[in-house]
């Protein structure tokens, strides 16, 4: 494929960043930061832990799927790496598809690592934590929700790459695609409270649904309660189902992506 | 030199601080929003759960540096305390402590409020939805039985809590019990037969047969007396006009030691043991 | 055919955000490059990065036509014939000098077999050899540059386009660049780049166009246009039969009516040295003479 040198190029330079072991470190002391968090707690301290260590998981996956793609596709541009890249018979396409693939690349061994650096740290939680009844620990569950994690990273990453090409400062590219992440969790709350609100308009109801169709609904991702709490079962069509949202929904945005890049003078 | 001038800040500081105007810690029971809660941090539902739930516990005074403080609330403070309960229990619903503190702590404090009870029956109620624990079954039967002289739900809720698993094994005796005093002799013997059927625990065994015994006589001697009312349209003055007019053979023999006797004024039979041992410490 | 094809090219860019005044960059730019060393010269902001832009298909003209090899600059196919070196490149730093060039061998379909022989000829080329597996972050500017430089011709580019190539190097590494780049022309590849550095120009290049405002002032070959700017000439001269040697300098007028003097007064010439406008002091009156600034 012609994207993969680009690909691999793209991830030998986002894994080697500081960044990268930067953003590892920073799991380690959010998971000693939820044990300490989860003494607190009176009765299950266990859950109430988990619950800290995997909203930070959660989120600093967010962060890292939307600052690794702009970051690399801005050094490039502004530091003109693009002329040299684009100076060789590789399409616009394939560059582009290279950057994302790389940083994907680049998400899944952040989240390979990651797994175990969770998995471990919510081990180690449970066997500090001083409960009656102990609180089981599935680790397969969690690398489910890594596996979803991962998922939610490829869409959100395709956004970002969008961003990149769209706006022309590097924080505005960031600060838009987290405030898009944001707003994809609130998405599920916002709909659910307002069509069985009285006091919202019927226009501002059509108008909630469309936006919850069309903005990326990130909170499907979300299975951090499924990892939590034995009782929860996700169904293998619903995994299978968001596979195909993210499938879907990213190639639209990295189609849009590359027709806008295509016009776009460097 | 930084150094030096570092440590010497120190003592300025600690000095600002004595000086410093004291506000007063804010201990005020804030009523949250569901709305509000699940808009401000999505996806984060369990965790702001968790983070009301340490928050009421520090409020009433679970200090976790084991000096228990106990605060005390009005009833309109407990009122919001529920409300957060509801709060906390709708964001995280499969979170069991909410439901433990509303079950086993509250109601002490509300007692002789019916109405708030009720609603924190129905709390845990909809908690029995998502939580498989033996606990909330029971503090349901516990604040009906106890607190709301509700015999009859009170019973039907505490055999829920019996039959699940974890449930300490002198509940399935309690259960007969309630059912007994309430005059559904029948069905406490169902009961009590089923329970001796599943019961693995040789002491177990042995009390449920004794009660098992007690309650058949009771359910007989229920029924022998509706006859005798059916018949004769009055309640029978003891028990041996049950055996002159023939309703019954003889009376029994209460396993427990007691005797049974009518009741005048409910017209039930019961009898002065109580279904407890006499002569010898309870349970 | 020419190896690359500049035809009308134009190119404006919008002043303001949306509407606003929009000012002409390139005002129909033509230009042809056969097998030769090519130098393109001119005044900053003149346009010259901006053609070669236009010229690699990074930005998008509003007129003209680019062909190269005969065919559209927008066919990405002709990439593989063309080798491009930037102004002040740069490759990310986190990656060593090997990685790199194992990257344009992927995107260029080099086997893996062939490409331990191809790098050492390359380096041993541009002199840094051993350097390769270090990271580049090490490496001083002009190193990276002549790494760069290095892998520009790892596909053996028939058309080198050259942006400044050796703005940031030391005398050596100018001396290796401009050695390479007559090396390429002997064997049949055509070079295209910009300088700032004249004198570099003037000793490298075949042919030479100066672009002024937006506009080709001047497309020639080097050894005529110094000779059309010819203002003088130092005559070296000495009386027959002696050693010592006498030298005068006549302007153009001057030359023959003293050449003859000479003759007649029984003098041999020993040198007639044309004193001539530097391909600089060219440039400075053409800038000028358009009304702009050096």
């Amino acid at each position: 494929m012609s994207f993969w040198p680009v690909a691999k190029l793209t991830f030998k330079e986002s894994v080697k960043e500081r960044f990268f072991i930067g953003m590892l470190l920073v799991e380690v002391l959010l998971l000693f930061l939820s044990y300490y968090l989860s003494e607190l707690a009176a009765g299950d301290s266990v859950k109430v832990g988990m619950d800290f260590a995997l909203a930070f998981y959660f989120f600093l996956t967010a962060l890292f799927a939307v600052m690794v793609p702009v970051s690399t596709l801005f050094r490039d541009i502004s530091d003109k790496f693009v002329y040299l890249i684009l100076s060789k018979p590789i399409k616009r396409e394939s560059y582009l598809a290279g950057k994302y693939f790389g940083s994907l690349m680049a998400l899944a061994l952040f989240l390979f690592a990651s797994f175990f650096i969770v998995s471990v740290g919510v081990l180690g939680i449970s066997h500090f934590a001083r409960l009656y009844v102990p609180h089981v620990i599935v680790v397969e569950r969690i690398f489910l929700l890594t596996l979803s994690l991962f998922l939610m990273g490829a869409l959100l990453s395709a956004f970002s790459t969008f961003f990149s090409i769209l706006f022309t400062s590097q924080t505005l590219a960031t600060v838009v695609g987290f405030l898009l992440f944001l707003s994809g969790l609130e998405l599920a709350s916002v709909k659910e409270l307002a069509l069985s609100s009285d006091y919202v308009s019927p226009f501002n109801k059509l108008l909630i649904k469309v936006l919850y169709y069309f903005f990326p609904n990130f909170s499907l991702y979300d299975l951090k309660a499924y990892a939590v709490h034995l009782q929860l079962s996700v169904s293998s069509l619903y995994f299978a189902l968001i596979v195909l949202y993210t499938l879907l929904y990213s190639c639209a945005v990295l189609l849009i992506s590359t027709w806008l890049f295509n016009r776009r003078e460097l | 030199m930084a150094l030096f001038l570092i440590a010497l800040s120190y003592p300025v500081m600690e000095k600002a601080t004595s000086l410093k105007p004291k506000a007063e810690g804010n201990s005020e029971v804030y009523p949250y929003s569901y709305e509000r809660l699940i808009l401000t941090f999505p996806t984060l539902k369990p965790l702001i759960s968790d983070l009301l739930y340490m928050q009421t516990c520090y409020l009433t005074g679970n200090d976790v540096f084991n000096r228990w403080k106990e605060r005390k609330f009005s009833r309109k403070e407990w009122k919001t305390i529920l409300h957060n309960v509801k709060v906390m229990t709708r964001l995280d619903p499969y979170y069991f402590d909410p439901y433990y503190f509303v079950g086993s702590y509250v109601p002490w404090k509300v007692k002789d409020d019916r109405e708030f009870l009720e609603e924190i029956n129905n709390v845990l109620k909809s908690g029995m939805n998502y939580v498989e624990d033996w606990r909330l079954p029971f503090f349901i039967g516990f604040n009906y039985f106890y607190f709301m002289d509700d015999k009859v739900k009170g019973a039907r809720y505490l055999k829920k809590a019996a039959d699940m698993e974890g449930a300490p094994y002198y509940l399935k005796l309690l259960v007969p019990r309630l059912y007994a005093q309430s005059g559904k002799y029948q069905l406490a013997v169902i009961e009590t037969a089923q329970e001796l059927k599943r019961a693995k625990n040789e002491v177990l065994k042995k009390q449920l047969e004794k009660r098992l015994k007690a309650l058949i006589a009771l359910r007989d001697l229920n029924f022998a007396l509706e006859r005798y009312r059916k018949v004769y349209g009055r309640c029978p003055a003891s028990l041996r006009e049950l055996v002159e007019r023939g309703f019954i053979s003889e009376i029994p023999q209460d396993p427990y030691g007691g005797e049974f006797f009518v009741d005048k004024k409910s017209c039930t039979v019961w009898t002065t043991s109580n279904l407890r041992p006499v002569n010898t410490s309870s349970r | 055919m020419a190896v690359l094809s500049v035809r009308n090219l134009q190119k404006s860019y919008k002043k303001g955000f949306l509407k606003g005044e929009s000012v002409k960059v390139l005002k129909g730019v033509n230009l042809e490059v056969n097998r030769e060393i090519f130098g393109f010269i001119g005044p900053n902001g003149a346009g010259k990065t901006t053609t070669i832009k236009a010229i690699m298909g990074f930005i998008f003209p509003d007129h003209g036509e680019i062909r190269v090899f005969g065919k559209l600059n927008t066919d990405v196919s002709v990439k593989r014939k063309v080798g491009f070196l930037p102004e002040r490149p740069y490759v990310p730093l986190s990656i060593t000098g090997k990685e790199y060039l194992d990257f344009c061998a992927d995107v260029y379909g080099i086997p893996y077999y062939e490409r331990r022989k191809k790098y050492l000829k390359l380096l041993e080329l541009v002199e840094l050899v051993g350097v390769e597996e270090r990271k580049l972050s090490s490496y001083s500017k002009g190193m990276v540059q002549r790494l760069l430089f290095a892998a520009t011709l790892l596909n053996e580019p028939e058309l080198l386009i050259l942006d400044e190539p050796m703005s940031g190097l030391d005398p050596v590494g100018r001396s290796i660049i401009a050695s390479v780049i007559r090396k390429l022309k002997e064997e049949g590849k055509a070079v295209f780049y910009s300088s700032h550095i004249i004198q570099d120009v003037e000793r490298l290049s075949d042919r030479v166009a100066i672009i002024v405002g937006g506009e080709i002032k001047l497309v020639d070959s080097v050894s005529s246009l110094i000779s059309k700017f010819i203002t003088g000439y130092t005559v070296v001269y000495r009386k027959v039969g002696e050693s010592s040697l006498l030298s005068k300098e006549v302007n153009r007028q001057e030359l023959w009516p003293f050449l003859e003097k000479l003759r007649k007064e029984g003098y041999e010439i020993v040198e007639v040295e044309p004193k001539s406008l530097s391909l600089e002091d060219i440039l400075v009156s053409f800038i000028k003479g358009s009304g702009g600034t050096v």
